[in-house]
Protein backbone atom coordinates (compact mmCIF):
# COMPACT_ATOMS: atom_id res chain seq x y z
CA UNK A 1 0.00 0.00 0.00
CA UNK A 2 2.73 2.55 1.08
CA UNK A 3 4.68 1.95 -2.61
CA UNK A 4 0.84 2.85 -4.18
CA UNK A 5 0.92 5.52 -2.14
CA UNK A 6 4.22 6.75 -3.14
CA UNK A 7 4.14 5.91 -6.32
CA UNK A 8 2.99 8.89 -8.41
CA UNK A 9 6.16 10.75 -6.94
CA UNK A 10 8.28 8.40 -9.54
CA UNK A 11 7.75 10.37 -12.45
CA UNK A 12 7.99 13.88 -10.92
CA UNK A 13 11.52 12.98 -9.08
CA UNK A 14 12.51 11.81 -12.17
CA UNK A 15 11.15 15.13 -14.02
CA UNK A 16 13.16 16.94 -11.19
CA UNK A 17 16.21 15.64 -11.55
CA UNK A 18 16.88 15.30 -15.71
CA UNK A 19 15.51 18.88 -15.66
CA UNK A 20 18.07 19.82 -12.62
CA UNK A 21 20.90 17.82 -14.49
CA UNK A 22 19.39 19.16 -18.14
CA UNK A 23 22.96 20.55 -20.36
CA UNK A 24 25.18 20.45 -17.17
CA UNK A 25 27.54 18.56 -15.42
CA UNK A 26 26.66 16.70 -12.29
CA UNK A 27 28.40 17.10 -9.68
CA UNK A 28 30.16 13.94 -7.92
CA UNK A 29 27.37 14.21 -4.94
CA UNK A 30 24.45 14.40 -7.19
CA UNK A 31 26.16 11.65 -9.23
CA UNK A 32 26.15 9.28 -6.67
CA UNK A 33 22.92 10.67 -5.32
CA UNK A 34 21.35 9.73 -8.38
CA UNK A 35 22.79 6.73 -9.30
CA UNK A 36 21.08 5.46 -6.03
CA UNK A 37 17.67 6.84 -6.60
CA UNK A 38 18.26 4.80 -10.17
CA UNK A 39 19.19 1.72 -8.40
CA UNK A 40 16.75 1.59 -6.00
CA UNK A 41 14.03 0.31 -8.77
CA UNK A 42 13.51 -0.48 -12.00
CA UNK A 43 10.91 1.67 -12.33
CA UNK A 44 13.04 4.93 -11.08
CA UNK A 45 15.36 4.08 -14.52
CA UNK A 46 12.45 4.12 -16.57
CA UNK A 47 10.75 6.73 -15.65
CA UNK A 48 14.33 8.71 -15.81
CA UNK A 49 14.54 7.60 -19.57
CA UNK A 50 11.32 8.26 -20.12
CA UNK A 51 11.39 12.32 -18.84
CA UNK A 52 15.27 12.40 -20.42
CA UNK A 53 13.16 11.61 -23.79
CA UNK A 54 10.66 13.73 -23.46
CA UNK A 55 13.02 17.02 -22.19
CA UNK A 56 15.80 15.77 -25.11
CA UNK A 57 12.96 15.79 -28.00
CA UNK A 58 11.01 18.96 -26.63
CA UNK A 59 14.02 20.83 -26.77
CA UNK A 60 14.89 19.61 -30.10
CA UNK A 61 11.36 20.44 -31.35
CA UNK A 62 11.51 23.97 -30.34
CA UNK A 63 15.06 24.89 -31.41
CA UNK A 64 13.88 23.73 -34.53
CA UNK A 65 10.44 25.54 -34.55
CA UNK A 66 12.53 28.32 -34.12
CA UNK A 67 15.13 27.86 -36.46
CA UNK A 68 12.56 27.62 -39.38
CA UNK A 69 10.44 30.44 -37.70
CA UNK A 70 10.52 32.23 -41.22
CA UNK A 71 10.06 36.10 -41.57
CA UNK A 72 7.86 37.84 -41.45
CA UNK A 73 7.28 36.64 -37.77
CA UNK A 74 4.43 34.72 -36.94
CA UNK A 75 1.48 36.94 -36.70
CA UNK A 76 -0.08 36.86 -33.45
CA UNK A 77 -3.76 36.33 -34.89
CA UNK A 78 -2.53 32.77 -35.51
CA UNK A 79 -3.11 32.33 -31.83
CA UNK A 80 -6.86 33.51 -31.90
CA UNK A 81 -7.47 30.69 -34.94
CA UNK A 82 -9.38 27.10 -32.98
CA UNK A 83 -7.25 24.17 -32.78
CA UNK A 84 -9.27 22.84 -35.47
CA UNK A 85 -8.73 25.53 -37.37
CA UNK A 86 -5.37 25.31 -36.68
CA UNK A 87 -4.57 21.91 -37.36
CA UNK A 88 -5.81 22.20 -40.99
CA UNK A 89 -2.99 24.74 -41.35
CA UNK A 90 -0.77 21.21 -40.34
CA UNK A 91 0.74 20.33 -37.54
CA UNK A 92 4.40 21.23 -37.92
CA UNK A 93 3.28 25.59 -38.58
CA UNK A 94 0.75 25.32 -35.89
CA UNK A 95 3.16 24.22 -33.09
CA UNK A 96 6.09 26.35 -34.87
CA UNK A 97 4.06 29.29 -34.58
CA UNK A 98 2.91 28.76 -30.47
CA UNK A 99 6.55 28.31 -30.07
CA UNK A 100 7.62 31.68 -32.45
CA UNK A 101 4.98 33.68 -30.42
CA UNK A 102 6.32 32.30 -26.76
CA UNK A 103 9.66 33.06 -28.28
CA UNK A 104 9.33 36.39 -29.51
CA UNK A 105 7.85 37.46 -25.99
CA UNK A 106 10.29 36.92 -23.89
CA UNK A 107 12.95 39.31 -25.42
CA UNK A 108 13.25 41.89 -28.37
CA UNK A 109 15.70 40.61 -30.66
CA UNK A 110 16.48 40.98 -33.62
CA UNK A 111 17.13 38.24 -36.70
CA UNK A 112 19.48 37.85 -39.18
CA UNK A 113 19.71 34.67 -41.78
CA UNK A 114 21.45 33.97 -45.36
CA UNK A 115 19.68 31.74 -47.59
CA UNK A 116 21.89 28.87 -49.57
CA UNK A 117 24.79 29.82 -51.33
CA UNK A 118 24.49 34.11 -49.53
CA UNK A 119 27.22 35.38 -47.83
CA UNK A 120 26.14 38.76 -45.57
CA UNK A 121 28.61 40.88 -43.57
CA UNK A 122 26.37 42.48 -40.85
CA UNK A 123 27.39 45.50 -38.94
CA UNK A 124 25.99 45.46 -35.64
CA UNK A 125 24.86 48.61 -33.12
CA UNK A 126 28.14 48.51 -31.06
CA UNK A 127 30.44 49.00 -34.16
CA UNK A 128 30.71 44.90 -34.06
CA UNK A 129 30.17 42.88 -37.49
CA UNK A 130 28.64 39.73 -37.96
CA UNK A 131 29.59 38.09 -41.78
CA UNK A 132 27.11 35.13 -42.01
CA UNK A 133 28.20 32.21 -44.26
CA UNK A 134 25.86 30.18 -46.27
CA UNK A 135 22.24 28.86 -44.81
CA UNK A 136 23.09 30.54 -41.34
CA UNK A 137 20.31 31.85 -38.96
CA UNK A 138 21.38 34.05 -35.66
CA UNK A 139 19.53 36.41 -33.10
CA UNK A 140 21.46 39.61 -32.29
CA UNK A 141 19.86 40.53 -28.70
CA UNK A 142 22.10 43.62 -27.10
CA UNK A 143 21.01 45.18 -24.20
CA UNK A 144 22.69 47.80 -21.14
CA UNK A 145 24.71 45.07 -19.92
CA UNK A 146 24.78 42.07 -22.32
CA UNK A 147 25.39 41.59 -26.11
CA UNK A 148 24.37 37.78 -26.87
CA UNK A 149 23.99 36.30 -30.19
CA UNK A 150 22.38 33.15 -31.06
CA UNK A 151 24.08 31.27 -33.65
CA UNK A 152 20.54 28.91 -34.29
CA UNK A 153 22.45 27.25 -37.51
CA UNK A 154 25.00 27.92 -39.78
CA UNK A 155 28.22 29.59 -39.46
CA UNK A 156 30.03 33.22 -38.77
CA UNK A 157 32.58 34.54 -38.30
CA UNK A 158 32.37 37.73 -35.37
CA UNK A 159 34.65 40.61 -35.25
CA UNK A 160 33.83 41.87 -31.88
CA UNK A 161 34.64 45.65 -30.99
CA UNK A 162 36.16 46.10 -27.63
CA UNK A 163 33.21 47.38 -24.94
CA UNK A 164 34.73 47.36 -21.55
CA UNK A 165 31.33 46.91 -19.20
CA UNK A 166 29.75 44.19 -22.14
CA UNK A 167 30.80 41.10 -22.56
CA UNK A 168 30.40 39.41 -26.11
CA UNK A 169 28.48 36.00 -26.08
CA UNK A 170 27.53 33.85 -28.85
CA UNK A 171 25.52 30.70 -27.89
CA UNK A 172 24.63 27.86 -30.04
CA UNK A 173 23.98 23.92 -29.30
CA UNK A 174 25.01 24.13 -25.56
CA UNK A 175 28.26 25.83 -26.46
CA UNK A 176 28.81 29.38 -25.27
CA UNK A 177 31.83 31.80 -26.55
CA UNK A 178 33.09 35.05 -24.86
CA UNK A 179 35.05 37.85 -25.55
CA UNK A 180 35.60 41.29 -24.81
CA UNK A 181 37.21 41.74 -28.04
CA UNK A 182 38.11 39.18 -30.84
CA UNK A 183 37.53 37.81 -34.21
CA UNK A 184 36.19 34.22 -34.44
CA UNK A 185 34.25 31.98 -36.52
CA UNK A 186 31.63 29.50 -35.18
CA UNK A 187 30.42 26.59 -37.11
CA UNK A 188 27.56 25.01 -36.12
CA UNK A 189 25.79 22.66 -38.61
CA UNK A 190 25.00 19.63 -36.22
CA UNK A 191 23.91 19.49 -32.56
CA UNK A 192 26.38 18.41 -30.49
CA UNK A 193 28.91 19.58 -32.66
CA UNK A 194 30.81 23.03 -32.47
CA UNK A 195 33.95 24.48 -34.47
CA UNK A 196 35.26 27.39 -32.62
CA UNK A 197 38.57 28.75 -34.38
CA UNK A 198 39.92 32.43 -33.21
CA UNK A 199 41.59 34.80 -35.97
CA UNK A 200 42.23 37.74 -33.65
CA UNK A 201 42.10 38.19 -29.50
CA UNK A 202 41.58 35.80 -27.22
CA UNK A 203 37.88 33.82 -26.41
CA UNK A 204 36.27 31.57 -23.47
CA UNK A 205 34.61 28.33 -24.53
CA UNK A 206 32.18 27.12 -22.23
CA UNK A 207 30.66 23.77 -23.15
CA UNK A 208 27.55 23.10 -20.94
CA UNK A 209 28.62 19.68 -20.09
CA UNK A 210 31.92 20.92 -18.75
CA UNK A 211 32.85 23.07 -15.72
CA UNK A 212 35.24 25.22 -16.40
CA UNK A 213 35.73 27.11 -19.72
CA UNK A 214 38.77 26.91 -21.97
CA UNK A 215 40.56 29.72 -23.73
CA UNK A 216 41.36 30.44 -27.07
CA UNK A 217 43.93 32.37 -28.66
CA UNK A 218 44.38 33.56 -31.90
CA UNK A 219 45.14 31.18 -34.58
CA UNK A 220 43.68 28.44 -32.75
CA UNK A 221 40.67 25.84 -33.75
CA UNK A 222 38.56 23.88 -31.20
CA UNK A 223 36.18 21.43 -31.60
CA UNK A 224 33.01 20.54 -29.09
CA UNK A 225 31.53 17.83 -29.42
CA UNK A 226 28.72 17.05 -26.87
CA UNK A 227 29.15 12.82 -25.55
CA UNK A 228 26.06 11.04 -25.96
CA UNK A 229 26.64 10.33 -21.91
CA UNK A 230 25.91 13.69 -20.36
CA UNK A 231 28.08 12.42 -17.09
CA UNK A 232 31.19 12.34 -19.52
CA UNK A 233 32.55 15.70 -20.34
CA UNK A 234 34.05 15.85 -24.08
CA UNK A 235 37.40 16.15 -25.22
CA UNK A 236 37.48 19.36 -26.07
CA UNK A 237 40.72 19.56 -28.55
CA UNK A 238 42.30 22.43 -29.55
CA UNK A 239 44.35 22.75 -32.74
CA UNK A 240 47.17 24.98 -32.94
CA UNK A 241 46.84 26.73 -36.95
CA UNK A 242 49.34 28.86 -39.07
CA UNK A 243 47.54 32.64 -40.06
CA UNK A 244 47.47 31.75 -43.32
CA UNK A 245 45.63 28.22 -42.74
CA UNK A 246 43.36 30.59 -40.40
CA UNK A 247 42.56 33.01 -43.49
CA UNK A 248 42.46 29.69 -45.57
CA UNK A 249 39.67 28.36 -43.54
CA UNK A 250 37.70 31.53 -43.55
CA UNK A 251 37.72 31.77 -47.63
CA UNK A 252 33.80 31.92 -47.59
CA UNK A 253 33.79 35.44 -46.21
CA UNK A 254 34.63 35.94 -50.49
CA UNK A 255 32.88 32.93 -51.84
CA UNK A 256 35.05 30.68 -51.64
CA UNK A 257 35.90 27.14 -50.88
CA UNK A 258 39.71 25.74 -49.95
CA UNK A 259 40.45 22.37 -49.52
CA UNK A 260 43.71 21.22 -48.29
CA UNK A 261 44.06 17.66 -48.53
CA UNK A 262 40.30 16.66 -47.82
CA UNK A 263 38.62 13.88 -50.02
CA UNK A 264 36.54 14.13 -52.59
CA UNK A 265 33.41 13.11 -50.61
CA UNK A 266 33.82 15.61 -47.93
CA UNK A 267 34.35 18.42 -50.62
CA UNK A 268 31.36 17.77 -51.90
CA UNK A 269 29.31 17.78 -49.39
CA UNK A 270 30.85 21.42 -48.48
CA UNK A 271 29.50 22.15 -51.81
CA UNK A 272 26.38 21.37 -50.98
CA UNK A 273 25.87 23.48 -48.14
CA UNK A 274 26.35 26.68 -51.14
CA UNK A 275 23.78 25.78 -53.41
CA UNK A 276 21.57 23.12 -54.36
CA UNK A 277 23.24 21.54 -57.51
CA UNK A 278 24.51 17.91 -56.34
CA UNK A 279 27.71 15.99 -58.06
CA UNK A 280 26.64 12.48 -57.69
CA UNK A 281 29.78 9.72 -57.68
CA UNK A 282 28.74 6.36 -58.63
CA UNK A 283 31.73 4.44 -57.01
CA UNK A 284 31.84 4.55 -53.50
CA UNK A 285 36.08 4.22 -53.41
CA UNK A 286 35.98 7.74 -55.91
CA UNK A 287 34.83 9.66 -52.52
CA UNK A 288 38.16 8.43 -50.99
CA UNK A 289 39.84 10.58 -53.04
CA UNK A 290 42.16 13.53 -52.09
CA UNK A 291 41.55 17.15 -53.70
CA UNK A 292 43.48 20.64 -52.86
CA UNK A 293 42.78 24.07 -54.16
CA UNK A 294 40.36 27.22 -54.28
CA UNK A 295 37.31 26.78 -55.85
CA UNK A 296 34.35 29.23 -56.30
CA UNK A 297 31.57 28.02 -53.94
CA UNK A 298 28.34 28.66 -56.12
CA UNK A 299 30.34 26.04 -59.35
CA UNK A 300 30.08 22.62 -58.01
CA UNK A 301 29.90 21.30 -61.35
CA UNK A 302 32.78 23.33 -62.04
CA UNK A 303 34.89 22.21 -59.26
CA UNK A 304 33.71 18.59 -60.41
CA UNK A 305 35.36 19.09 -63.91
CA UNK A 306 38.21 20.08 -62.22
CA UNK A 307 38.64 16.98 -59.84
CA UNK A 308 38.17 14.61 -63.15
CA UNK A 309 41.06 16.46 -64.98
CA UNK A 310 43.46 16.62 -61.92
CA UNK A 311 42.27 12.80 -60.63
CA UNK A 312 41.84 11.34 -63.80
CA UNK A 313 38.34 10.90 -63.31
CA UNK A 314 35.27 10.98 -65.82
CA UNK A 315 33.00 14.00 -65.53
CA UNK A 316 29.84 13.46 -67.89
CA UNK A 317 26.06 15.32 -67.36
CA UNK A 318 22.93 12.58 -67.16
CA UNK A 319 20.14 14.16 -67.48
CA UNK A 320 21.22 17.53 -65.93
CA UNK A 321 23.08 15.80 -63.13
CA UNK A 322 26.74 15.65 -62.77
CA UNK A 323 28.34 12.72 -62.68
CA UNK A 324 31.73 11.50 -61.71
CA UNK A 325 33.48 7.64 -62.58
CA UNK A 326 36.60 5.96 -62.89
CA UNK A 327 37.64 6.59 -66.38
CA UNK B 1 25.70 1.58 -13.73
CA UNK B 2 22.40 2.27 -15.89
CA UNK B 3 23.64 3.79 -19.26
CA UNK B 4 21.71 7.20 -19.49
CA UNK B 5 22.41 7.85 -23.23
CA UNK B 6 20.96 10.90 -25.59
CA UNK B 7 20.83 8.63 -28.55
CA UNK B 8 18.85 5.96 -26.61
CA UNK B 9 16.53 8.92 -24.83
CA UNK B 10 15.81 10.33 -29.07
CA UNK B 11 15.03 6.82 -29.80
CA UNK B 12 12.57 6.37 -26.93
CA UNK B 13 10.89 9.55 -27.87
CA UNK B 14 10.78 8.46 -31.76
CA UNK B 15 9.54 4.62 -30.73
CA UNK B 16 8.19 4.67 -27.20
CA UNK B 17 5.98 7.56 -26.51
CA UNK B 18 3.65 8.13 -29.90
CA UNK B 19 2.68 4.77 -28.54
CA UNK B 20 2.48 4.87 -24.92
CA UNK B 21 -0.94 6.39 -24.95
CA UNK B 22 -2.38 3.30 -26.91
CA UNK B 23 -0.48 1.11 -24.43
CA UNK B 24 -1.59 2.70 -21.36
CA UNK B 25 -5.29 2.69 -22.95
CA UNK B 26 -4.40 -1.82 -23.55
CA UNK B 27 -3.38 -2.23 -19.94
CA UNK B 28 -5.85 -0.36 -18.57
CA UNK B 29 -8.72 -2.45 -20.10
CA UNK B 30 -6.63 -5.55 -18.13
CA UNK B 31 -7.24 -6.42 -15.13
CA UNK B 32 -5.15 -3.36 -14.04
CA UNK B 33 -5.35 -0.79 -11.38
CA UNK B 34 -4.08 2.48 -12.39
CA UNK B 35 -0.55 2.13 -10.17
CA UNK B 36 0.07 -0.84 -11.71
CA UNK B 37 -0.63 0.30 -15.08
CA UNK B 38 1.91 3.63 -14.39
CA UNK B 39 4.31 0.35 -12.59
CA UNK B 40 4.37 -1.29 -16.21
CA UNK B 41 4.69 1.67 -18.12
CA UNK B 42 8.09 2.66 -16.24
CA UNK B 43 9.15 -0.50 -15.90
CA UNK B 44 8.44 -1.11 -20.12
CA UNK B 45 10.68 1.92 -20.50
CA UNK B 46 13.18 0.86 -17.90
CA UNK B 47 13.45 -2.59 -20.04
CA UNK B 48 13.94 -0.89 -23.73
CA UNK B 49 16.12 1.87 -22.57
CA UNK B 50 18.14 -1.08 -20.91
CA UNK B 51 18.52 -2.85 -24.55
CA UNK B 52 22.02 -3.58 -25.25
CA UNK B 53 20.88 -2.83 -28.39
CA UNK B 54 17.54 -1.73 -30.52
CA UNK B 55 18.48 -1.50 -34.19
CA UNK B 56 17.46 -4.81 -34.41
CA UNK B 57 13.25 -3.40 -33.64
CA UNK B 58 11.99 -3.24 -36.69
CA UNK B 59 8.37 -2.95 -35.98
CA UNK B 60 8.50 -1.12 -32.31
CA UNK B 61 4.50 -1.15 -31.10
CA UNK B 62 4.52 -4.47 -31.71
CA UNK B 63 7.79 -5.07 -29.85
CA UNK B 64 6.58 -2.75 -26.84
CA UNK B 65 3.28 -4.71 -26.73
CA UNK B 66 5.00 -7.76 -25.96
CA UNK B 67 7.47 -6.53 -23.14
CA UNK B 68 4.47 -4.83 -21.92
CA UNK B 69 2.04 -8.19 -21.65
CA UNK B 70 5.69 -9.96 -20.32
CA UNK B 71 5.91 -7.55 -17.37
CA UNK B 72 2.12 -7.61 -16.76
CA UNK B 73 1.96 -11.24 -16.07
CA UNK B 74 4.86 -10.79 -14.01
CA UNK B 75 3.10 -8.15 -12.05
CA UNK B 76 0.07 -10.13 -11.79
CA UNK B 77 1.84 -13.33 -11.11
CA UNK B 78 3.64 -11.43 -8.34
CA UNK B 79 0.83 -10.51 -6.43
CA UNK B 80 -0.99 -13.40 -6.49
CA UNK B 81 -4.42 -11.85 -7.07
CA UNK B 82 -5.61 -13.64 -9.84
CA UNK B 83 -5.50 -17.25 -10.79
CA UNK B 84 -3.72 -18.37 -13.80
CA UNK B 85 -7.21 -19.01 -15.78
CA UNK B 86 -8.05 -15.13 -15.35
CA UNK B 87 -3.86 -14.89 -16.83
CA UNK B 88 -4.80 -16.91 -19.83
CA UNK B 89 -7.90 -14.61 -20.75
CA UNK B 90 -5.52 -11.52 -21.19
CA UNK B 91 -6.83 -10.19 -24.15
CA UNK B 92 -4.49 -10.70 -27.04
CA UNK B 93 -6.15 -9.98 -29.55
CA UNK B 94 -5.29 -6.40 -29.41
CA UNK B 95 -1.75 -7.47 -30.18
CA UNK B 96 -2.55 -9.91 -33.43
CA UNK B 97 -5.23 -7.55 -34.87
CA UNK B 98 -5.03 -4.63 -34.09
CA UNK B 99 -2.31 -3.02 -36.70
CA UNK B 100 -0.74 0.53 -36.00
CA UNK B 101 -3.76 3.15 -37.73
CA UNK B 102 -2.70 5.28 -40.34
CA UNK B 103 -2.21 8.41 -38.23
CA UNK B 104 -0.31 6.47 -35.71
CA UNK B 105 2.48 5.54 -38.17
CA UNK B 106 2.31 8.59 -39.84
CA UNK B 107 3.68 11.26 -37.79
CA UNK B 108 6.33 10.17 -34.30
CA UNK B 109 6.60 13.28 -33.61
CA UNK B 110 2.73 14.50 -33.71
CA UNK B 111 2.77 13.46 -29.72
CA UNK B 112 5.14 15.96 -28.46
CA UNK B 113 4.16 18.53 -30.79
CA UNK B 114 0.49 18.24 -29.37
CA UNK B 115 2.30 18.93 -25.74
CA UNK B 116 3.99 22.05 -26.89
CA UNK B 117 0.63 23.15 -28.34
CA UNK B 118 -0.04 23.64 -24.54
CA UNK B 119 3.34 25.23 -23.97
CA UNK B 120 0.76 27.80 -22.66
CA UNK B 121 -0.92 26.36 -19.63
CA UNK B 122 2.38 26.46 -17.87
CA UNK B 123 2.66 28.54 -15.22
CA UNK B 124 4.27 31.96 -16.89
CA UNK B 125 7.64 31.66 -14.93
CA UNK B 126 8.06 27.96 -15.44
CA UNK B 127 7.57 28.02 -19.26
CA UNK B 128 10.26 31.38 -19.52
CA UNK B 129 12.26 29.59 -18.14
CA UNK B 130 11.65 26.60 -19.53
CA UNK B 131 11.96 28.60 -22.87
CA UNK B 132 15.00 30.25 -21.87
CA UNK B 133 16.93 26.78 -21.06
CA UNK B 134 15.19 25.01 -24.45
CA UNK B 135 15.40 27.66 -27.07
CA UNK B 136 17.86 30.30 -25.85
CA UNK B 137 20.36 27.75 -24.41
CA UNK B 138 20.49 29.60 -21.39
CA UNK B 139 22.56 27.82 -18.23
CA UNK B 140 20.69 27.61 -15.09
CA UNK B 141 22.66 30.30 -14.05
CA UNK B 142 22.10 32.53 -16.81
CA UNK B 143 18.63 32.12 -16.57
CA UNK B 144 18.81 32.85 -12.91
CA UNK B 145 20.32 36.46 -13.91
CA UNK B 146 17.66 36.90 -16.85
CA UNK B 147 15.06 36.71 -14.96
CA UNK B 148 16.70 37.96 -11.82
CA UNK B 149 15.87 34.97 -9.62
CA UNK B 150 17.76 32.32 -7.69
CA UNK B 151 19.47 29.65 -9.45
CA UNK B 152 17.52 26.94 -6.98
CA UNK B 153 14.31 29.27 -8.06
CA UNK B 154 15.14 28.37 -11.69
CA UNK B 155 16.03 24.39 -10.88
CA UNK B 156 12.35 24.12 -9.41
CA UNK B 157 11.16 25.95 -11.96
CA UNK B 158 12.17 23.93 -15.18
CA UNK B 159 11.55 21.00 -12.48
CA UNK B 160 8.00 21.73 -12.63
CA UNK B 161 7.78 22.27 -16.71
CA UNK B 162 9.37 19.14 -16.98
CA UNK B 163 6.95 17.45 -14.42
CA UNK B 164 3.81 19.53 -15.99
CA UNK B 165 4.66 19.08 -19.79
CA UNK B 166 5.28 15.19 -19.21
CA UNK B 167 2.39 14.40 -17.42
CA UNK B 168 0.31 15.57 -20.50
CA UNK B 169 2.85 12.90 -22.46
CA UNK B 170 0.86 9.56 -23.30
CA UNK B 171 -2.79 10.33 -22.67
CA UNK B 172 -5.55 10.78 -25.20
CA UNK B 173 -6.04 14.33 -26.26
CA UNK B 174 -9.46 14.16 -24.84
CA UNK B 175 -8.54 13.79 -21.34
CA UNK B 176 -4.98 15.47 -21.07
CA UNK B 177 -7.09 17.72 -18.41
CA UNK B 178 -7.48 14.98 -16.25
CA UNK B 179 -4.78 12.64 -17.40
CA UNK B 180 -5.37 9.72 -14.50
CA UNK B 181 -9.35 9.04 -15.74
CA UNK B 182 -9.30 5.44 -17.54
CA UNK B 183 -11.64 5.43 -20.50
CA UNK B 184 -13.64 2.64 -18.87
CA UNK B 185 -13.61 2.23 -14.95
CA UNK B 186 -13.08 -1.41 -14.11
CA UNK B 187 -14.83 -2.76 -10.68
CA UNK B 188 -11.30 -2.97 -8.87
CA UNK B 189 -10.31 0.60 -10.28
CA UNK B 190 -12.88 2.19 -8.34
CA UNK B 191 -12.06 0.50 -5.19
CA UNK B 192 -8.83 1.43 -5.53
CA UNK B 193 -7.49 5.43 -3.52
CA UNK B 194 -6.22 6.85 -6.95
CA UNK B 195 -3.87 9.83 -6.22
CA UNK B 196 -4.40 12.30 -8.84
CA UNK B 197 -1.08 12.99 -9.97
CA UNK B 198 -2.05 16.48 -11.69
Amino acid sequence: MSRQLEKPGIDQIAADWVARLDGRVASAEEQRALEDWLAGDERHFGAYMRAHAISLQLGLLLSHQVKERSPPAVEPSRRLLSRRQMLLLGGGSLAAGIAGIAVFALRSERDYWTRIGEVRRVPLPDGSAVTLNTQTHLSVAFSDLTRTVRLLYGEALFEVAADAQRGFTVTTFGTSITSSAAAFAVRALRRGDVQVMVRDGEVQVAESTRAAPVSLRANTAVRAVIPSAPSVPAPLVTEQLAPIEVARRLSWQRGLLSFEDVTLGDALREFSRYSDTRVVIDEPAISQLRVVGLYSASDPVGFAKTAAISLGLRFEMRDGVAHLNSA
Amino acid sequence: MRRIDDERALWLAANVLPHEATLRSWLRSQRLINADVEDILQETYAAVAALERVDHIRDSRSYLFSVARRLMVRCLRRKRVISIDAMAEIDLSELQTDEPSPEAQADDGAELRRVLEQIDTLPAKCRRAFLLRKVDGLSQAQIAAEMGIAESTVEKHLGKALRLLQALCGRAQTDASRPDVAPALKMRDVTTTRKTRY
